[in-house]
């Protein structure tokens, strides 16, 4: 709490957020650049899936941010709810777009990897088809946001519609996991982070981290430009109205 | 506590006498779901042997989506023509609204969908156990189904080309509701009314009541500020 | 090509699922790298 309450002054954030973003962003850099390295060249194959287990280290990270980076739209919503804080809206927006395109790049990244193991692209597996949803969440969220002319109500309506979708999350995904075994379509499940060996953990934590700093980037990145924006506009009245005393 | 529970009973018997007047369109979610149901029956060859195992699914999709289309208008109409406005001034808790124009919304849109039940079950052949399973799930999950589709109704107030989008935000929503509901129909004709999926359904009613009205009333509270 | 390691049966779908994950990230690099030049201006 300390931390929000410290970073809810305007000014203290932009300050947090030009230090903490570039260094964010280097370190995202370097461990994705390692991350990617080990992955593909110097990491053992596993011995049930042979050469797939490589996409899990694009995979597990980019659902992994996906859900974050709900839990944090969410999390943001209800600050902004709460003390009707703009810099909050700001940071639930900035969420939106990066988690919708990493949940799409774990379907993607998802379905490549059970063409291999299961031989289709899709199954209707308990993480996929929550993973599906989840997008579908983030596709409501920005289409309020897109839809709603008036930015203060559409900032407001956006909120409820994402915290309303974080209540049902788990629910979403308890149901899903009791349906998927009830007709258990998938022999083969996909590996959670937990089963694989330290070889192939490696390269899986440093993406995952790499993903994690470059989220953090992204976000950080994109309030401290709306803010400058947002500044903008103010200023630019304030600016027109001396030419207009001398004229 | 009385003044409440008289200003809700008159805005829904004042919605069931807009609805009555309004020359048959409360019945068109009727129409719909009739016409989703012949249709499926026809694009999947019409033969019963095929149909029956699917009926129940087919059903509960015609339910969901008649139901979706419906709630476009909910609170759109108020909000257009100042009764939203007159509801804030007149003192009546948002909440108490709410729960009147969901109660009216569920007489007119879920319950003509339930007596016409046995109808559907007709057109697709289906033993009396399944149909008692799709009443109770129905019944069921009725709460669950209006309450999320009157908080996306009252989001989208305002919103040009909102139905589509109705559909999307609330469709994720009521993943766990359809899951446990087809889950509840199956294991009804064995089990009786105990299941644990019907015990799901209820529990996935009673929280989507305890978010979907303050959060609906919340939604509403921002359109009128 | 000694370089470019062998994935034997699964290459295509590995060099894929890399190959987008990474354009995602560079795209999203560049408009923010542009928005950020953009505000410093």
């Amino acid at each position: 709490m300390g931390v929000i309450s410290f970073l809810a002054n305007p000014l203290r954030f932009k300050k947090f957020a030009r230090v903490a973003a570039p260094i964010f962003g280097v370190l995202a850099l370097v461990l994705i650049v390692t991350g990617i390295w080990i992955g593909l060249w110097r990491s053992p194959e596993d011995q049930l899936q042979g050469h797939s287990v490589r996409i899990m280290y694009v995979h597990v990270p980019a659902v992994w941010i996906g859900m974050m980076a709900y839990a944090a739209m969410a999390l943001a919503s209800l600050f902004a709810y709460i003390w009707r804080h703009p810099l909050s809206d700001e940071l639930a927006r900035a969420c939106a777009l990066p988690g919708a395109a990493f949940t799409a790049l774990g379907l993607l990244s998802g379905s490549l990897w059970g063409k291999t193991s299961w031989g289709t692209f899709w199954q209707w597996d308990g993480r996929m088809t929550s993973t599906l949803i989840l997008l579908f969440l983030f596709i409501g969220y920005m289409a309020v946001w897109a839809g709603t002319p008036d930015k203060r109500r559409a900032a407001r309506i956006a909120g409820l519609v994402a915290m309303v979708g974080s209540i049902n999350l788990p629910i979403i995904k308890f149901s899903v996991d009791w349906w998927n075994t009830l007709h258990q379509t998938s022999s083969v499940s996909m590996p959670d982070a937990p089963g694989l060996p330290p070889s192939n953990l490696l390269p899986l934590m440093l993406m995952t981290f790499g993903y994690s700093f470059f989220f953090g980037w992204l976000v950080l990145s994109q309030v401290l430009n709306s803010i400058s924006k947002a500044g903008e506009r103010r200023q630019r009245p304030a600016a027109a109205s001396p030419t207009m005393e001398t004229l | 506590m009385v003044p409440q529970m008289r200003k809700i009973s008159g805005i829904i018997v004042r919605d069931i006498c807009i609805a009555l007047r309004s020359g048959g369109a409360w019945l068109m979610g009727l129409v719909f779901f009739a016409v989703f149901l012949s249709l499926s029956a026809i694009a999947l060859g019409g033969e019963f042997k095929t149909l029956r195992p699917l009926a129940p699914a087919l059903i509960w999709l015609a339910v969901v989506f008649s139901l979706l289309f419906s709630f476009e208008h909910l609170f759109a109409d108020d909000a257009d023509d100042g009764t939203l406005e007159h509801i804030k001034l007149s003192g009546m808790s948002m909440h108490a609204y709410v729960l009147a124009k969901i109660c009216a919304h569920w007489l007119l849109s879920i319950l003509p969908l339930i007596l016409a039940l046995p109808l559907a079950g007709l057109l697709f052949d289906i033993p009396v156990a399944l149909l008692g399973g799709l009443f109770i799930s129905i019944l069921l999950a009725s709460p669950a189904l209006v309450c999320y589709g009157a908080f996306s109704g009252a989001c989208l107030v305002g919103f040009k080309g909102g139905g589509f989008l109705l559909v999307l935000l609330t469709i994720p929503l009521v993943v766990p509701v359809l899951i446990f509901a087809l889950g509840g129909v199956i294991s009804y004709a064995d089990a009786g009314l105990l299941t644990t999926e019907f015990q799901a359904l209820l529990g996935i009613s009673l929280i989507a009541s305890a978010i979907g009205i303050p959060a609906t009333a919340a939604a509403l509270n921002t359109i009128t500020e | 090509m000694d370089f470019i390691p062998d994935f034997g049966k699964s290459a295509l779908y590995v060099w894929l699922s890399y190959g987008v994950s990474v354009t995602v990230l560079l795209a999203f690099t560049a408009h923010t790298l542009i928005q950020n030049a953009k505000r410093k201006k």
